[in-house]
């Protein structure tokens, strides 16, 4: 009999985090947390889910993390446990784009194109695109922009597309659930960060007066 | 129990594994990873600091244990800096233990940073152990505390403003010379004159009574105002910086040196530990070796253990998991809160 994969996905890219527990990839348990501080919630979230499943952390075989962008911080929480989770388990790390996540999440949703978009501050958002066919497969186009806003719409128009995502209805968020449904990608354990969306601003600043990248460390 | 220590505070990502009972402890590995980066931005930069122990924490603990000759399955506790410091920073090693912590099932132990600091010195020094008088001297803190058992710590006095570090580093700055400046200052003020810019020693005065607010507190705002109007002054910072950095240090390492000194007169300890970056600042060491004498035993740590360091979080951590007290799951990295056994006064 073949060992089951028990696979654990998190997202904390933007305000509310979530956390999903599939068996050979079917949706066991999930979970979003909505208050204030969600991703410091994460931890004990996946002991409950894992709890309820009579399941411990150290049989997890995969654990998916939402790869931004979005929240520096709550991106950050999640990769750390995420890695943490991953290398106590001897589990493999897998990234998740986190906008596509959006339109995924939303059940019974129509074959369309979509474009999912998280606020990127200053009249901006982050938008990717994705598509759900037919058949009902999920594929990711393109990569994630940072556009301002009426760039957004405008392409939405051209494109036919239907922008989802909390800046347009507050309860679409990314959310793990989905996490399977739009493809994941294996990373290093060691070197992996996310699409923070942004670099530090302080950086930023660096960088615009030396004209030159910031040295690597 | 064999402890491995998490450290990801500020701007050294650095993981440790250490073994013992009691006192009686044995470090088996220490790596610290810092980050270089903050040296252009003359400062540390938080964000960047927290993307930096994000990439380099799995790789450093792995490095510790491998060091240690150990696995998962060889630990007792995980121990990690959850206060003070940096949230971002905190929040990526306090993370990454807690995912440990599930997974292997190894239980988990928060630790406040300047506890870890005020255990530091004895993994050099096994005479480090209470009772003593603790001077913490870094670039977030100063702080000078009787210490009558691990766990019990009564604060004594405490910097109104800077931090004996940051005020190193501010007066470095003031001088030119590159961050972090602390030791670069240090090494310039041995070339200099201590005639030649003698400043006040600050909330030092001869009239102070135990009891009175500042008899043990100190203020270096005043100090590092001093040596930017004499740098400002200098017709020439190349050959006069040597003398302000000289005056600069005397006046802050002998107001340190009375206010520990004091301390020992109150609570008749034959004992004063150091701990923090500046604690292994050599004038400061001679300073305070001076004003309490020759019975009393000053222990200072070596630079490598004074630095943000995981073996010092281990060694709390120990402490700590000795006595069962052990964190949950909800363990909440913040950015300031008081030593645990902390006695205000």
């Amino acid at each position: 009999m073949l060992t089951p994969r028990i696979q654990l996905a998190l997202d904390a890219s933007a305000g509310p985090a979530s956390v999903a527990l599939f068996v050979d990839g079917q949706l066991v348990q999930a979970r979003r947390i909505d208050r204030k501080g969600s991703a410091e919630l994460l931890a004990p979230t996946v002991s409950e889910l894992l709890a309820v499943e009579r399941m411990h952390a150290r049989e997890l075989t995969d654990i998916i993390v939402g790869a931004g962008p979005g929240s520096f911080t709550g991106l950050r929480v999640a990769a750390a446990l995420a890695k943490g989770l991953a290398r106590g388990a001897g589990a493999t790390l897998h990234a998740a784009p986190s906008l596509p996540m959006i339109a995924a999440a939303e059940d019974g949703c129509a074959a369309a194109s979509y474009l999912n978009v998280l606020d990127a501050l200053r009249g901006e958002w982050f938008v990717q695109r994705s598509t759900k066919h037919a058949d009902g497969r999920w594929t990711v186009d393109g990569t994630v922009e940072r556009l301002p806003v009426d760039v957004v719409r405008t392409r939405a128009t051209a494109l036919g597309a239907l922008i989802v995502g909390p800046p347009v209805m507050p309860e679409q968020q990314p959310d793990a659930r989905s996490a399977l449904l739009i493809g994941t990608q294996v990373v290093s354990l060691d070197t992996w960060e996310p699409d923070y969306g942004r670099l530090a601003e302080a950086q930023v600043q660096w960088e615009a007066t030396h004209a030159r990248a910031l040295p690597a460390s | 129990m064999r402890v491995l220590g998490i450290e990801t505070s500020c701007d050294e990502t650095s993981a440790s594994v250490l073994r013992g009972t009691g006192n009686d402890v044995t470090l088996e590995s220490l790596v610290i990873l810092s980050q270089d980066v903050h040296r252009i931005f003359g400062g540390v930069v938080p964000e960047i600091a927290s993307r930096q122990h994000l990439t380099a924490v799995l790789p450093v603990i792995d490095q510790a244990l491998g060091d240690a000759g150990v696995t998962f399955t060889d630990l007792d506790a995980i121990a990690v800096t959850h206060a003070p410091g940096l949230v971002g920073a905190l929040l990526v090693g306090v993370a990454v233990a807690k995912g440990l912590s599930m997974t292997t099932g190894v239980p988990l132990v928060g630790v406040h940073h300047l506890e870890g600091h005020l255990f530091a010195t004895s993994l050099e020094h096994p005479a480090a152990v209470p009772p003593f008088v603790a001077l913490l001297v870094s670039g977030g803190h100063t702080m000078l505390l009787d210490v009558p058992a691990w766990g019990r710590y009564e604060m004594l006095g405490r910097t109104r403003d800077d931090a004996a570090g940051e005020a190193f580093d501010k007066a470095a700055k003031l001088l030119g010379l590159p961050y972090p400046g602390g030791r670069h200052l240090e090494a310039l003020a041995l070339h200099g004159d201590p005639a030649r810019n003698r400043f006040t020693r600050p909330m030092l005065r001869r009239d102070q009574k135990p009891g009175d607010a500042d008899y043990y507190d100190v203020s270096f705002s005043g100090l590092k105002t001093a040596v930017m109007l004499a740098a400002k002054a200098s017709a020439n910072l190349e050959i006069d910086g040597r003398h302000i950095a000289r005056g600069f240090q005397d006046a802050l390492t002998e107001t340190l040196a009375e206010k520990v000194a004091r301390a020992v007169r109150a609570t008749g300890r034959t004992s004063v530990v150091l701990g923090g970056g500046v604690a292994c600042n050599l004038s400061l060491i001679s300073a305070i070796q001076e004003r309490v004498g020759m019975r009393v035993a000053v222990h200072a740590p070596s630079p490598r253990i004074a630095t943000d360091n995981a073996a010092m979080i281990a060694r709390a951590g120990l402490f700590h998991a000795e006595r069962g007290a052990w964190a949950q799951l909800d363990l909440v990295a913040t950015s300031s809160a008081d030593i645990p056994g902390m006695i205000l006064r």
